[in-house]
């Protein structure tokens, strides 16, 4: 009955007509974000940096055949990327732009683990829906060439879902931060916060040890409360000058590039209808006679969009199927939206050997990964194993046979002495990545409280 | 009940009291009174630590470069002799000034023209056979510095005497060495010169902890010159660490031809890098360093503090590479083991300068974005 009801409501709300425009806002805020996110990373030669000059990529588990296409192919497909991005801004072949953004976009993000964000999973996923959002029904190249009619009005399912997608990143960041480091030791707060020691007048606060409890605290609850603050219309205002002084904030202190003012732009999708019309027309939209509006997906979708959100919601708890800490073994971290929670870093040697060898051979990372790969690889066993399996081809083809290759890894978490990570007897070239819980994983020896 | 209700609704109050409970219960061993002036100690680094290496450097750069030219107006046995003992001192002087290899110092690409092993004999022959050569040129790259130098005053002859006489019968040979000794002089005058005409003052300037600052430089090129050019070229390329067949490889050995001062120059190279990390001039003038911002951030190991942790691991590498019974030219072969254990004393002296340390200091690696929120 309780279900029934729900579902009924639901059905109501998302079904309920309102205007285009806060669609087309967004798709236009999320296209120009995007481009000029290309063109930052290609002029800060990230391209070349992250995607051409590596030797060995991470892959991710099912996506192997997602391969670096090299110079200038790397170069091609960011500028494609960046044209579908300026179509989408434009809503110019809206449909086929959305398609390509998505699959270029989620084509380099596959490449390589190390460089794993959640905002650029979060950007896949926005792109996703976009494919499914018919944004270009208003204030559209699309419209101008005849290929589509203009449409005033939407059941209010597309904006709804994009609320609820915006609304999950936050929330869930929020619920990752209810942990004993994050709320009780104020960690790694303390540690990222004195690096700004030396800035004049407020350094000193920088220094002091109850900031980091101030930013601890109100992170949490900004994170965990802001999605309802912005969907109350009282509220929306304060709230919306909390999201821009939070994501300001963000942006000053810590290396996130772009992110804080994605969401500065994203989170516009929050105030109502109306607002989005104004900015329409302050951009000089001009609205015809119409009698064109847009319809709710197919059935099919629908329940394919629903039950996509139903696996977002789920997917970040799949940590509790794992024995140990989180934090340590990171099985089931990414993907759910745990961002800025962790000072985690270690160094990984590796040592091959086999029958013949009188000695093990240990291996120089720097020879086959980039500083920040080496980085990214040194606490995340899941890339541990990877780097083992390439170390043992390697070494194959040099001639070594039956390499065993182990490695003694040292990591640090949130400002706790480095401790040994990993079994260092095992043989992580025999050792197959998967779902199942890595054993050889040594356990951590403190205790972190918390989801 | 109403004022719980009120509270509820207030959640900036709510966080003040929790900030007041959490705050009792912190256990962080950090100076909380305190605030570290990170601008004071790279002052002190730069002034009584980095410039004067350079100054040193250059100095002896200068000196070697005046006695290769003296060995035109004639070579005799003495000559060569000091001509040796100026070699041995500016390679000293550069084990104290290789690590700092940003600003000035990666500008004049210090660290290929100086001191890179092992060098080609073959090609330092062929240069000067053919005389037809620009040392500063990324091929020779193999061929230049204060290893060319080893080969040529310690690889051909070894009588002083007999040495002086085959540089008069082989005016080339003496061109090389002048060719070479000029170019580590304008390395080394440039460097310095960057340091004091303003590279200075925005180094101790650039108090920030990100990768641009000096406190970022000082710790990731600091680490990759600790791990690629003490570890590996010192002491873990030659012990055979490297290698698949595992046998140890002497050829790789710094100042092969020479012999005898390997042993201490890898000394040396770490007593280098531990006056920059206790910020400590040459004549041991206590100043402040990362030692002391560690000290500050109240960071542990084992129960004691990491800085006194991370000298420790030093002092033992210093002491067991001087307990090897011979120069590393010999001691790699017959001491393999010996040699293989200060590479594992300086791996883990790695763990705590690159996990522990660079994390407690918040310091980045890398320019790239990272998560955020």
């Amino acid at each position: 009955m309780v279900i029934r009801r729900i579902i009924d409501r639901v059905s109501t709300a998302v079904q309920k007509t309102e205007s285009t425009a806060p669609l087309a806002v967004f798709r236009i805020v999320f296209g120009l974000m995007m481009l000029s996110s290309i063109i930052r990373f290609w002029a800060k030669g990230w391209i070349h940096e992250l995607y051409i000059a590596p030797k060995f990529y991470f892959s991710y588990t099912n996506f192997e055949w997602v391969k670096p296409l090299g110079d200038p192919g790397m170069y091609i497909l960011f500028a494609l990327c960046g044209v579908f991005a300026l179509a989408i801004a434009l809503g110019f072949f809206y449909r086929f732009a959305t398609i390509g953004f998505f699959l270029t976009f989620t084509y380099i993000e596959l490449l390589d683990k190390t460089n794993y964000l959640n905002h650029y999973y979060f950007i896949s996923v926005a792109a996703l829906f976009l494919i499914f959002i018919p944004a270009n029904r208003r204030f559209s190249l699309d419209i101008k060439l005849g290929r589509v009619q203009q449409a005033i009005t939407t059941p209010a399912f597309y904006r709804i879902l994009l609320m609820l997608q915006l609304g999950m990143v936050y929330f869930f960041a929020g619920l990752a931060k209810l942990n004993s480091d994050w709320l009780i030791h104020a960690q790694p707060l303390k540690i990222w916060l004195k690096a700004y020691g030396h800035w004049p007048v407020v350094g000193s606060l920088f220094d002091s040890n109850w900031l980091p409890y101030v930013f601890s605290w109100s992170g949490a609850i900004y994170d965990l409360s802001i999605p309802f603050f912005l969907l109350i219309n009282r509220t929306r205002p304060f709230a919306y000058l909390a999201v821009i002084g939070f994501h300001v904030m963000t942006a000053i202190l810590f290396p996130i590039g772009m992110f804080p003012f994605i969401m500065i732009g994203a989170t516009l999708i929050f105030f109502p209808p109306v607002f989005h019309d104004r900015i329409l027309s302050i951009l000089g939209e001009s609205i015809e006679q119409t009698v064109s509006r847009v319809r709710l997906p197919s059935k099919f979708i629908r329940v394919g969009l629903g039950v996509f959100l139903i696996f977002q919601i789920l997917f970040p708890f799949r940590h509790f199927l794992y024995p140990g800490e989180l934090f340590w073994h990171e099985q089931g971290y990414r993907f759910s939206w745990r961002v800025m929670l962790m000072e985690k870093a270690g160094t990984a040697f590796y040592y091959v050997q086999n029958d013949e060898m009188p000695r093990p051979l240990f291996v120089d990372n720097r020879e086959f990964l980039t500083p920040l790969q080496e980085k990214m690889m040194s606490t995340q066993p899941d890339m541990l194993v990877e780097f083992a399996h390439f170390l043992k081809t390697h070494f194959e083809n040099q001639g070594v046979e039956n390499p065993i290759i182990t490695a003694d890894v040292y990591v640090t978490l949130n400002g706790r002495q480095s401790t040994r990570f990993i079994d260092n007897t095992v043989d992580l070239s025999n050792v197959e990545d998967s779902w199942k819980p890595k054993r050889w994983v040594l356990p951590f020896d403190d205790e972190i409280i918390g989801l | 009940m109403n004022a719980y209700i009120s509270l509820r609704k207030h959640l900036g109050l709510m966080v003040v009291v929790l900030l007041l409970v959490s705050c009792d219960s912190d256990d962080s061993g950090g100076d909380s009174s305190g605030n570290f002036d990170r601008k004071s100690m790279l002052t002190n680094i730069a002034d009584n630590v980095i410039v004067p290496a350079y100054d040193s450097l250059s100095a002896t750069t200068q000196t070697l470069l005046a006695q290769t030219q003296e060995l035109n107006f004639g070579s005799s046995a003495d000559k060569v002799e000091n001509l040796r003992i100026s070699w041995k001192h500016a390679l000293k002087q550069w084990q104290y000034a290789a690590l700092y290899d940003f600003g000035p110092a990666s500008d004049q690409g210090l660290l290929s023209f100086f001191n890179l092993f092992p060098v080609s004999t073959t090609h330092i022959e062929d240069n000067i056979a053919s005389g037809n050569y620009n040392l500063e040129t990324a091929a020779n790259i193999d061929a230049i510095g204060l290893q060319a130098m080893d080969y040529l005053l310690f690889g051909i002859e070894s009588d002083a005497a007999d040495l002086a006489n085959y540089f008069s019968e082989n005016p080339g040979y003496i061109n090389y060495l002048i060719e070479n000794a000029t170019l580590m002089n304008n390395k080394a005058t440039a460097t310095l010169q960057g340091w004091t005409s303003g590279y200075r003052d925005s180094f101790v300037n650039a108090t920030g902890t990100d990768i641009g600052s000096s406190l970022g430089q000082l710790v990731n090129v600091g680490i990759q010159y600790f791990e690629v050019h003490l570890r590996d070229a010192k002491i873990g390329i030659p012990a055979g660490a490297r290698s698949s067949s595992g046998t140890p490889l002497p050829l790789q050995v710094e100042a092969y031809y020479n012999g005898a001062v390997s042993k201490e120059m890898l000394v040396n190279g770490i007593e280098g890098w531990q006056n920059m990390f206790n910020g400590n001039s040459r004549t041991g003038e206590q100043g402040s360093g990362l030692d002391d911002y560690l000290k500050f951030l109240g960071t542990t190991f084992n129960g004691n503090p990491l800085h006194e942790g991370i000298n420790e691991r030093m002092e033992n590498a210093k002491t067991q590479t001087l307990n090897l019974s011979s120069d590393l030219r010999e001691a790699v072969v017959n001491q393999q083991n010996e040699c293989m254990d200060i590479f594992s004393e300086l791996q883990q002296s790695v763990v705590l300068l690159k996990v522990d340390m660079t994390s407690a200091m918040g310091i980045q690696i890398t320019y790239v974005d990272n998560d955020g929120d």
